[in-house]
């Protein structure tokens, strides 16, 4: 393995981001960059001044370094962050091997083709953890001068760092065994399924400990305080040596595991249609979310999740439906086969948009039902009508944004990147709209109102969107 | 008959793709659409097609406006482009364009067309599994099946194997001798000589030549040495060899 080529490999993922997303639909305008910077600042901002406020210490008893327990709890924060985002990304990246075809013609390695990836990967999931903590730094920073930088680069960044590869290790050895006995068509299920156990796992561990904190005299004692209790014991130096030695073994371990397996090439299962239906815009965008490998991956996911959270007795199992809602990143670009069609006859952006909406929910709907009667017969209490309707109605609400970011963002080459940042994107924005309601503070019924103008706006953002791109399409290589 | 008149198209001023563009099209009538990359083209089909919309001049079908939902539907298009919806089967595919166009889905029709381009078996299959030219194939399929008055085909023959290419041939001649009117855009200039029609050479969105195959080989000269001219081969030859 080259590292030369590795290194190749980051600068093209890298320029793809930088040129075919960054700098692509809406992020080509530059109001909305600048938007999405202001957005960024401000958020970041707010939070900061949030959180330094609430680290005044002065109320607490001072048996309790108040400080060191907000650190020591943000590790645990830290360690769930990671699993959730390892998680997500492993969804959001099932789709990677039709992207990594632009590096077919390459004189590269399977294993240099995969091993790059896995870092770009972390390198991702890294910025988005530190976007998460950063206002947490900024904050403590400011409260303490720089006395508590050395525990917050171990509780945030040897944390994450360890974490993060940690699980890509488990996750190289699941997909290495499966492989081995010849189960890869399912490994990627698999190890996603394995992730969602041991994220239950982790919640049920994390809940034990925090019932377990002493808060009288600020115990809290959980693994994921090991480089906290290193630094404690040992030191910045040890702690940080320690820290290399593991970083480097489990980048070794998980580069010397092979992972030269080829990428699946289907990408629809035949589903049988029923004779007697005519293929309409609205039942082509059913049966093609219905045939897509990865909506069925994602589907089994959500089963799964779901009776773990019926089990568990932890929430409501509709809550895993959500995770349905991915689609709505790719199904722009997933149904353009289609809509190309309609452009020269009768196309309407609104009836495109409205069938989107409608096929992605009455999808959501069907596939949701085998949950709600297991839901309704082992009943642990989490289970009710004004939840599920609550849940339902969230749904259209997720499928509205996950279909503005397709659009907003639309796939092209099929990677894994557009929904990523897209989501990222979506994700700053909601902060900031939440920090600006936050901030009127308005009554329960000013808020509804302003809601529903903001999700107007985002379908008249949508059908406007559907109709520039087919613009777009128009001109393409005319 | 298809009429196109002083059609102009540009992106900017000092863009233009292209420039006053005029001709008619035969009820009956095969024509070839050739030109080098970024000739105009594509641009024209799609001005064609309605799917660009006319900055100057005028397109008409029998002096009813291309734009009419009545005229679309007497057109077929072919783009060069893979768009083909890959979750559907080739039959599957088949049904939707003929419920698009509003026609009866002929089974006797579809089994003998599958038959020539040698589908049969892999018809109830999902196209993701096609190969390209199984892709250009179905495209083929659909657009015989479809008993309109016009086929517009960008690039949909290159690629596909010999029997399938013979089948089309045949198909095409069969098509002109109901009176059905054919545009077909390629580089394959050998088999714009094979077939034999009308010829129309852009370069830098002008018409260079319109005129019967037959007329041009007549001058002692074929499509090959006229493309040849267009895109000042010597010179480029001179500086190549010059050069490397």
């Amino acid at each position: 393995m080259k590292l030369k080529n590795i290194f190749n490999l980051q600068k093209l993922y890298f320029l793809f981001i930088l040129r075919r997303i960054l700098s692509a639909g809406i992020l080509k305008e530059k109001i909305f960059k600048v938007f999405i910077f202001i957005a960024t600042v401000v958020t970041i901002t707010v939070t900061t001044v949030f959180l330094y406020k609430f680290l005044d210490d002065t109320d607490v008893s001072e048996q309790i370094n108040f400080m060191y327990f907000i650190i020591r709890m943000q590790g645990v924060n830290i360690i769930v962050w990671t699993t959730v985002i390892f998680v997500f990304t492993r969804i959001i990246f099932l789709k990677k091997g039709d992207f990594l075809k632009i590096t077919n013609q390459l004189p590269i390695t399977h294993n240099e083709r995969n091993s790059s990836f896995i870092i770009f990967e972390l390198l991702m999931s890294l910025s988005i953890i530190f976007l998460i903590s950063i206002a947490v730094i900024i904050a403590v920073v400011l409260r303490t001068n720089f006395h508590y930088i050395p525990l917050l680069i171990c509780t945030v960044f040897f944390t994450s760092l360890t974490g993060y590869l940690l699980l890509q290790l488990i996750n190289s050895i699941i997909i290495y065994l499966l492989n081995l006995i010849k189960l890869e068509k399912v490994s990627a299920l698999v190890s996603i399924l394995s992730f969602i156990v041991m994220l239950a796992i982790l919640y049920l561990d994390i809940v034990q400990s925090i019932n377990n904190i002493n808060y009288k005299i600020g115990e809290f004692n959980h693994w994921s305080q090991f480089y906290i209790e290193l630094y404690s014991n040992y030191g910045f130096i040890v702690t940080s040596l320690i820290f290399v030695i593991i970083i480097f073994l489990l980048l070794m371990i998980i580069l010397y595991i092979p992972n030269n397996f080829g990428s699946e090439d289907n990408h629809y299962v035949k589903i049988k249609k029923p004779t007697k239906l005519r293929l309409t815009m609205f039942n082509l965008y059913i049966l093609q979310i219905s045939r897509r490998v990865e909506n069925i991956t994602t589907l089994i996911i959500a089963y799964f999740l779901s009776i773990s959270l019926l089990i568990l007795d932890i929430l409501n199992p509709l809550y895993a439906m959500f995770l349905i809602t991915t689609s709505g990143l790719y199904i722009y670009t997933q149904t353009d086969s289609i809509r190309i069609n309609y452009y020269r006859f009768n196309y309407s952006a609104i009836k495109d948009y409205i069938n989107l909406i409608i096929s992605q929910y009455l999808y959501i709907l069907i596939t949701s039902l085998p949950i709600l009667i297991l839901g309704l017969i082992i009943n642990k209490g989490n289970v009710n009508l004004y939840d599920t309707l609550i849940i339902f109605g969230q749904l259209v609400l997720i499928i509205i944004l996950s279909t503005l970011i397709g659009i907003l963002f639309p796939v092209k080459k099929d990677n894994p990147f557009s929904p990523f940042i897209g989501f990222l994107i979506i994700v700053v924005i909601s902060g900031f709209i939440s920090l600006i309601l936050q901030f009127l503070n308005l009554s329960k019924l000013y808020n509804s109102i302003v809601m529903m103008i903001l999700y107007i706006f985002v379908i008249y953002i949508s059908c406007l969107g559907l109709k520039k791109l087919k613009e777009e399409f128009l001109h393409e290589d005319s | 008959m298809l009429n196109i008149q002083n059609v102009v198209y540009y992106y900017t001023k000092k863009n233009t793709v292209l420039n006053n563009v005029s001709f008619n099209l035969n009820k009956g009538e095969i024509l070839t659409i050739a030109g080098p990359n970024g000739s105009g083209k594509t641009t024209l089909i799609k001005l064609i097609v309605d799917l660009l919309k006319i900055q100057e001049g005028s397109i008409s079908v029998n002096k009813t406006s291309h734009d009419n939902p009545s005229v679309k539907k007497e057109i077929i298009y072919l783009s060069s482009e893979d768009f083909l919806p890959d979750f559907l089967t080739g039959k599957e595919y088949i049904e939707m364009i003929c419920d698009f166009y509003d026609t009866p889905l002929d089974k006797e029709k579809l089994s003998r067309l599958v038959g020539y381009y040698s589908l049969d078996s892999k018809l109830d299959q999902l196209i993701e599994s096609y190969s390209h030219g199984m892709r250009k194939k179905i495209q083929l399929v659909s657009a015989f099946m479809i008993n309109n008055k016009y086929i517009i085909i960008d690039e949909t023959l290159n690629g596909i194997d010999v029997e399938a290419k013979e089948a089309t041939k045949l198909l095409f001649e069969q098509y002109k001798r109901r009176g059905g009117s054919i545009i077909m855009c390629t580089h394959d200039l050998e088999l714009v000589e094979e077939l034999g029609y009308r010829v129309l050479l852009i370069n830098n969105g002008v018409i260079y030549i319109d005129d019967l195959i037959e007329n041009i080989l007549k001058t002692g000269s074929n499509l090959t040495n006229v493309f040849k001219e267009l895109i000042d081969y010597e010179g480029m030859k001179n500086e190549i060899e010059k050069y490397f």
